[in-house]
């Protein structure tokens, strides 16, 4: 299965005493799908998509497939490695800090078209502002003009947004773009988002720490926990019958409009990076099902029900979380 | 973020800072059209006005081989001026590009221009200078060269722990995720938000510079007579404070305090407290580098 986007056995670790960040990750996305990737902080979400472009620290060892479009990425060096970046766009969490800051918008917006396409400073202009139109940025003639201090942080977002699309990706890499802007923008931005990917039938990878929101924008969803993935499967089933006990732990952790509670529900312990994450399964000491075999034997990734699941326990556990 | 703009806000010149500005620009122009100002030959001695007084179309009066003050002051701000350009611009093209190159690149050849830089600041730029003086000939392109030399280490120390700094910035790693390549980004990005400090650095120098020049022009080395020069003239017009003629040291000395205070002052208003380490003579203040 050739999808837009296939990690097989994706593992890096950092330089240092055997500190893996990623734990042998694999996940795909299909042509137009979006997948959402939540986790705690420190789960290797970043991570993952900065290994997809090739952003890693330096020293950093990469084991395992990255594929984007059937190209593997890991051997791509100087000019191609550019034209993959260029088509493989990416909208960081914090667009202020991702915007050369002396620049203005319309440099911004025209230097990738102006300089890998070639095209002339108008004709550039034109592109530019009738995307930044379509990502509900009014009045772009006057934007391009425009500092990115000049501009609110949601506006800003918009034009990162536009940036990624100029280049007419198959593929968009969202990390977390919505974390930095206040909870109405974060909607309006979102909605853009989602208009645009369906319209033009953009695959995306969507990363998030709001189970919601993942929800609410990706087919499927998958949950990373100490570099590892627990879950995948489509938003909607995860989201209401999830498989995996941390799955299940977080979806109960989560304040509801619907039920009024005293105390909510925690996990108890604290995230663990990937690096101190025990033999067994990851989650082994927060899970309120362990079992002995759970610290043994690390579970694997297997198909389960409409998606894959690393618990031994899964199906037995599936009753218990329907009640 | 607050903090990454605050890098880029402009400086305040303030009081001191603009008339600082203003004495450079006041020398710029009078060198410029200086020599149109008097009617006066700056090389045609006539000793028969040897240490003459000021008179009319003689306004500074005559030094010492009966050559018109005025009109060798004002050539020889051309030549103490130009002269500090081109060290300035050559160092700077030069220590930019390897400090550049170094941050960008690292590894093993950011730690073999540190290393080569290290060796450098070794050796006092008057110095070498003069070394250089004494292998391939006195005169002002050579002096210029070995000065240019001696201050890329200084140039290039400074701009590449900024151009570190900033290569690690998020949007620097957004443009390479862009697909865009290095000298793209260097060229278009990195240089120009240097630019800030890499002027306000150059200011400095350029003061610095200007003494240097001096300093081998007056041991004979730089400029050569009878091409007006100030740090030249400070130097011919030594007999004459001896014999109680002290105009033509004084007025070409005051000309290069004054200068090199200008660029001092606007140097520090520009560079808003980020400076390097005085390039030059003595060991600086502050020990080892």
């Amino acid at each position: 299965m050739t999808g837009v986007l296939d990690l097989n056995g994706l593992t890096v670790r950092l330089p240092g005493p055997d500190r893996p960040v990623l734990d042998d990750v694999s996940l795909s996305i299909a042509e137009g799908e979006a997948l959402g990737l939540v986790g705690e902080s420190g789960s290797g979400k970043s991570m993952t998509v900065r290994a997809i472009v090739r952003l890693l620290p330096a020293g950093a060892q990469v084991e395992g497939v990255v594929r984007v479009g059937g190209v593997e990425v890991g051997s791509l060096r100087g000019a191609a490695l550019r034209e993959l970046r260029a088509v493989v766009p990416v909208v960081f969490q914090d667009p202020r800090a991702h915007i050369n800051p002396v620049r203005t918008i319309g440099d911004f917006l025209t230097e990738g078209l102006r300089t890998h396409r070639r095209l002339s400073r108008r004709s550039a202009e034109d592109r530019a502002v009738r995307l930044l139109d379509e990502v509900g940025v009014a009045d772009g003639q006057r934007r391009l003009r425009q500092y990115p201090h000049e501009l609110s942080g949601g506006l800003l977002q918009r034009v990162m947004i536009a940036a990624a699309l100029l280049a007419e990706p198959r593929l968009l890499l969202a990390d977390e773009p919505t974390t930095a802007l206040d909870v109405t923008t974060q909607a309006e931005v979102m909605a853009a988002v989602d208009e645009l990917r369906r319209e033009r039938g953009l695959a995306m990878l969507f990363i998030t720490h709001d189970l919601e929101l993942a929800a609410a924008v990706c087919d499927r969803t998958a949950v990373m926990y100490a570099g590892r993935v627990m879950e995948v499967r489509a938003s909607a089933s995860l989201h209401e019958h999830p498989l995996h006990p941390y799955t299940a732990a977080l979806a109960a952790a989560r304040p509801s409009l619907e039920r009024r509670a005293d105390r909510l529900a925690t996990i108890p312990g604290r995230p663990l990076s990937a690096f101190e994450a025990p033999d067994g399964c990851a989650f082994a000491d927060r899970c309120a099902h362990i079992r002995e075999r759970c610290r043994e034997e690390r579970p694997a990734l297997r198909p389960l029900g409409d998606g894959q699941v690393a618990c031994v326990r899964a199906e037995g556990l599936q009753v218990v979380f329907r009640d | 973020m607050t903090t990454t703009l605050a890098t880029y806000r402009t400086p305040r010149l303030g009081p001191l800072g603009t008339a600082a500005a203003t004495v450079i620009v006041a020398a710029v122009v009078l060198a410029a059209i200086g020599p149109a100002l008097t009617s006066a030959d700056p090389n045609a001695s006539d000793f028969a006005h040897a240490y003459g007084a000021p008179e009319p179309g003689h306004a500074l009066g005559y030094d010492g081989q009966g050559r018109d003050l005025l009109a060798r002051l004002l050539t020889g701000a051309r030549t103490s001026l130009l002269g500090p350009l081109w060290v300035v611009a050559l160092s700077m093209a030069v220590g930019t590009v390897v400090a550049i190159a170094a941050a960008w690149l690292g590894g093993w050849l950011d730690s073999v221009v540190s290393a080569v830089l290290e060796v450098m600041f070794a050796f006092p730029g008057v110095l070498l200078a003069m070394l250089v003086a004494a292998v391939f000939g006195p005169g002002l392109t050579s002096a210029v060269l070995a000065l240019a030399v001696a201050y890329v280490p200084y140039i290039a120390r400074l701009v590449r722990s900024a151009a570190l700094a900033e290569r690690r910035k998020p949007y620097v790693q957004a443009l390479e995720v862009q697909g865009a390549g290095a000298v793209a980004i260097c060229v278009r990005h990195l240089v120009p938000n240097l630019m800030p400090l890499i002027t306000a650095q150059a200011t400095l120098f350029f003061g610095y510079a200007m003494v240097d020049l001096a300093i081998v022009s007056f041991f004979g080395l730089g400029v050569q007579p009878p091409d007006a020069d100030w740090g030249v003239m400070v130097a011919s017009g030594q007999s004459g404070v001896l014999q109680g003629y002290p105009a033509e040291s004084l007025l070409a000395g005051g000309s290069i305090v004054l200068l090199v205070v200008a660029f001092n002052v606007l140097g520090e208003r520009l560079s808003d407290g980020r400076r390097a380490p005085r390039p030059g003579w003595f060991p600086r203040r502050g020990g080892v580098s």
